[in-house]
């Protein structure tokens, strides 16, 4: 059986000691950080110590892939909180030796090439690869969600605006979309979108072990941004940024990409945003692709404490020890992780109530609607609000 | 679960009829992964036994009901907690082939904090971690382990690890079972039963009381078993008010000499004039002391920190004016004592060779070990080297070398070459000369432990295992006896 791609970080699996610190709770919290640990539903092998323990035993040969291995496998939501609650420090880096998120990467990509993937992670390739989004809608709606705004295409703009799949056909999305385009039109920035010449942007397919996918949408996209002279892209999803940040670069991407807070947050500081009190105790939510894969924490929160009046209280996991909402690693399409009383957008959203805010502030689509999803089953639609880092911004303006 | 599993496997059925479908496994690659234990190659010479099945009882009641169908079929159990063993658990010798592997960690409800009594009571697969800062929210303390209080469970680690762990505070509190109560557990024949002054012993009582209170203390054979006395799912132990005053410290102790004169008298003095207190150096270089004074007042801290400042200035010893590879190390063994897993960047830790000690032997135990590691590990690639030397209450110390490896050595590398070059030698050492290891009742150590057992008490133990476990169904030959 296939395992190349396991061969490649063989030397990296084998340095794990065991320890189990990643399966457990970071900073003497109380709470597993693994989302999928946290739900309870897993036996050992759901831990990311055993993941690591069944890539040593795939390596060895004690066993081959299987559609079982790949079910346990595809749970995994890809927050990485098992990259900063490892134990192990590399001498040179004092970064964690083990890359967990990679060893569940690569595993995946040799399910891929194995053709073992569950049907949910069937069918979100499949859609993606025939209709370049994996709503299967066509590309012609992309631009949908601009219509009758003033967005305009792009035409050399400064900046692209990339809005991406669920920005484009999910309706919570394209919501955020619209405010997050808003943002920037009154802060003056130079922007355009590209509507139905944008494709998917690969991050989830890759991270669901579909690097010829990844592959297949980075030259689309990547000739497209050229042909159109786009420098600099503005991601709406935190998802679309880490791809643009990480894997486009290494496949001929010459631009420069923010994530839409930090453009923001520069605007603000810029003084062009003139904000007005906004009276409101809110709490911000880290997306895993923002905060601990990028380590970008601060610039939605520089938007936040620069709204007078708007009093920004942090939930007891925050940052890079945020808890994941479970929608990361392609989770969000595929629901391999499952629901439950402990699903992981419920658990966030009980931390959020705690801290007595009004308003869940997020900074990702995918986020958003994970967490709104999370606020209805725990019935409490009447304490908390799920709203954007930018449409929290454009109220604090004093217009919609 | 595929047909093939389930026809290979005769119990899959029927444990799924008792804990539900979601809760049983028998796919290889799910049972495997239960072999793995911190320190991978250590003590056993690798991973632990693979078991037959596994399976995630919910209640007191599913773990009586598997182990009454295990006594039907005579199929071995090895119940496991969080999986923090450094020995090789479940060891290679127990429970011969298709054992039905117990995974406690769907008993994680923490049932009672009784804040008039004190007490907490607890399921047994339930985190350390959790319970401790379920307790603080409480306004409470609990005497947990420090490492690794973010795995160990409290079934776990009453079973194993000198049956009740190193709490942060050992130095002058003892274990954790020093606080418990009284247990649920499910006996081998599968009968519940509870153990403990109050509820064990008297029918009409609720609350508990002192172990001993209407009967001899049972609780106590159940401590350090191994899990092969019955299968714990309750705990009840006592809590404390929360210390609010912090104080920490760190002295230069300078020589063996002086140090070790400040520590015996430290560790002599009544009342403690510390909380915690541990003695490190690295070889060739000065000891230091760090030590923690935690009260209920600044007063009482005053006067503990007035005491232990005189003992220390009185041995020659006074505040040390280190730099940050010291407070490096000082801030990793404050953080190990808080239950923290930082560590030093730059090191990658494998190792710690550490044992209970009489007191008095505790140098002499070092020179021993390093000289062992010098021989077996010394071309290795160490990033640091720590000794050290821990009080536990007053006549014994938890002594050991922290190795820390550097990147030249993988874990693995060092793992092997401990157990094939060193590991005879340290049982040795650990077992005969200085009186046993510090995992003492943690799975393949259990054996070595075993092993200085006098005829008498391996006698008795043989009869009460007998007695309680007809048909031998738990953790079958963990002491080799």
């Amino acid at each position: 059986m296939d395992m190349n791609h396991l061969e490649q970080v063989k030397a990296n699996v084998l340095k794990c000691m065991g320890c189990g610190v990643c399966r457990g709770v970071w900073d003497r919290r109380d709470e597993a950080m693994c989302p999928v640990w946290a739900t309870g539903i897993g036996f050992e092998d759901s831990t990311p110590r055993g993941r690591v323990t069944v890539a040593q035993d795939l390596l060895e040969g004690h066993f081959g892939y299987s559609l079982p291995l790949a079910d346990s496998l595809y749970r995994c939501t890809d927050c990485a909180s098992c990259a900063v609650t490892c134990d192990a420090m590399d001498p040179e880096t004092g970064k964690p030796i083990i890359d967990v998120p990679g060893v569940v990467r690569a595993m995946r990509m040799d399910l891929v090439e194995n053709s073992l993937v569950p049907p949910h992670v069937r069918d979100y390739f499949k859609a993606v690869y025939i209709n370049g989004n994996p709503y299967r809608i066509s590309q012609e709606e992309r631009g949908r969600w601009a219509q009758g705004s003033h967005v305009p295409a792009y035409s050399g703009q400064e900046y692209l605006l990339y809005v991406g799949d669920v920005g484009s056909f999910d309706e919570r999305g394209m919501h955020m979309a619209r405010f997050v385009a808003y943002a920037l039109e009154r802060g003056d920035a130079d922007f355009g979108i590209l509507g139905s010449r944008e494709m998917s942007d690969g991050n989830d397919a890759y991270a669901l072990g579909e690097s010829g996918l990844l592959a297949h949408l980075a030259e689309a996209n990547i000739n497209t941004f050229k042909k159109a002279g786009i420098r600099k892209v503005i991601s709406l999803d935190p998802h679309s940024y880490n791809t643009f940040r990480n894997d486009y670069p290494g496949m001929g991407a010459e631009f420069e990409s923010f994530h839409y807070t930090q453009v923001l947050s520069g605007i603000m500081k810029s003084g062009a945003f003139r904000v007005q009190s906004y009276r409101a105790k809110v709490t911000y939510h880290d997306p895993c692709y923002l905060g601990r894969h990028n380590n970008t924490y601060e610039a939605p929160r520089e938007i936040l404490n620069s709204i007078p009046g708007l009093e920004l209280v942090e939930m007891k996991r925050n940052k890079k020890n945020a808890f994941c909402c479970g929608g990361g690693g392609g989770n969000f399409y595929t629901d391999m992780l499952g629901g439950g009383e402990n699903s992981a957008n419920r658990i966030r959203v009980r931390e959020a109530v705690e801290t007595g805010a009004e308003i869940l502030a997020v900074a990702c689509p995918l986020c958003a609607k994970m967490l709104e999803d999370g606020i209805r089953a725990e019935a409490l639609e009447d304490r908390l609000l799920v709203k954007d880092v930018a449409e929290i911004l454009i109220e604090s303006l004093g217009s919609t | 679960m595929t047909e093939t599993k389930d026809r290979e496997n005769a119990l899959f059925e029927r444990m799924c009829a008792i804990v539900g479908s979601g809760h049983v496994t028998v796919e290889e690659f799910a049972r495997r992964a239960y072999t793995r234990a911190p320190f991978y190659a250590l003590g056993g010479g690798g991973r632990g036994k693979t078991p037959g099945i596994v399976v995630r009882p919910g209640t007191t009641e599913e773990v009586s009901e598997i182990v009454k169908l295990a006594n039907e079929t005579l199929t071995p159990i090895v119940p496991k907690g969080g999986g923090g063993s450094v020995s090789t658990f479940p060891p290679q010798h127990v429970g011969g082939n298709n054992n039905i592997l117990i995974d406690t960690h769907r008993m994680n409800s923490i049932l009672d904090i009784d804040t008039d009594y004190m007490t907490v009571t607890a399921e047994c697969g339930v985190i350390l971690s959790q319970l401790s800062e379920a307790v603080r929210k409480e306004g409470f303390h609990i005497y947990t382990v420090d490492v690794p209080i973010h795995m160990d469970t409290v079934g776990g680690v009453l079973s194993g690890f000198l049956g009740g762990g190193e709490p942060s505070d050992m130095a002058t509190c003892g274990t954790m079972n020093d606080y418990l109560l009284g247990l649920k557990l499910v006996l081998p024949t599968g009968e519940v039963l509870q153990t403990g002054g109050g509820p064990g012993t008297n029918v009409h009582q609720k609350k508990f009381l002192h172990r001993e209170a209407g009967a001899p203390d049972i609780t106590g054979m159940f401590l350090g078993d191994g899990g092969s006395f019955g299968v714990k799912t309750e705990a009840t132990f006592t809590i404390h008010p929360y210390p609010q005053v912090y104080l920490p410290g760190i002295s230069d102790m300078g020589t063996d000499e002086s140090m070790w004169k400040a520590f015996n008298q430290l560790v002599c003095t009544e009342p403690y004039p510390y909380t915690r207190l541990l003695a490190f150096r690295e070889p060739g270089g000065t000891w230091y002391f760090v030590h923690i004074i935690r009260a209920h007042s600044k007063e009482d801290a005053g006067l503990r920190k007035k005491t232990l400042e005189n003992i220390i200035r009185a041995n020659g010893g006074g505040p040390a004016q280190v730099g940050d590879e010291v407070m490096q190390i000082a801030n990793m063994f404050s953080a190990r004592r808080l239950g923290q897993q930082t560590l030093p960047v730059g090191s990658t830790m494998t190792y710690f060779g550490e044992a209970l000690i009489p007191r008095r032997q505790s140098l002499e135990y070092l020179k021993d070990i390093n000289a062992l590691l010098d021989e077996t590990v010394g071309d290795l690639d160490i990033y640091k080297r720590v000794d050290f030397v821990v009080p536990y209450l007053r006549a014994t110390t938890v002594t050991g070398v922290l190795l820390y490896f550097g990147k030249g050595t993988t874990r693995d590398e060092a793992s092997k070459r401990m157990y094939q070059r060193s590991l005879k030698r340290m049982e040795a050492l650990f077992t005969k000369k200085y009186g046993g290891w510090t995992e003492t009742c943690q799975g393949e150590s259990a054996a070595h432990s075993a092993s200085a057992w006098s005829p008498a008490y391996k006698n008795l133990m043989k009869l009460l295992k007998r007695s309680l476990d007809p048909n031998n169904i738990l953790m079958p030959g963990l002491w080799r006896v």
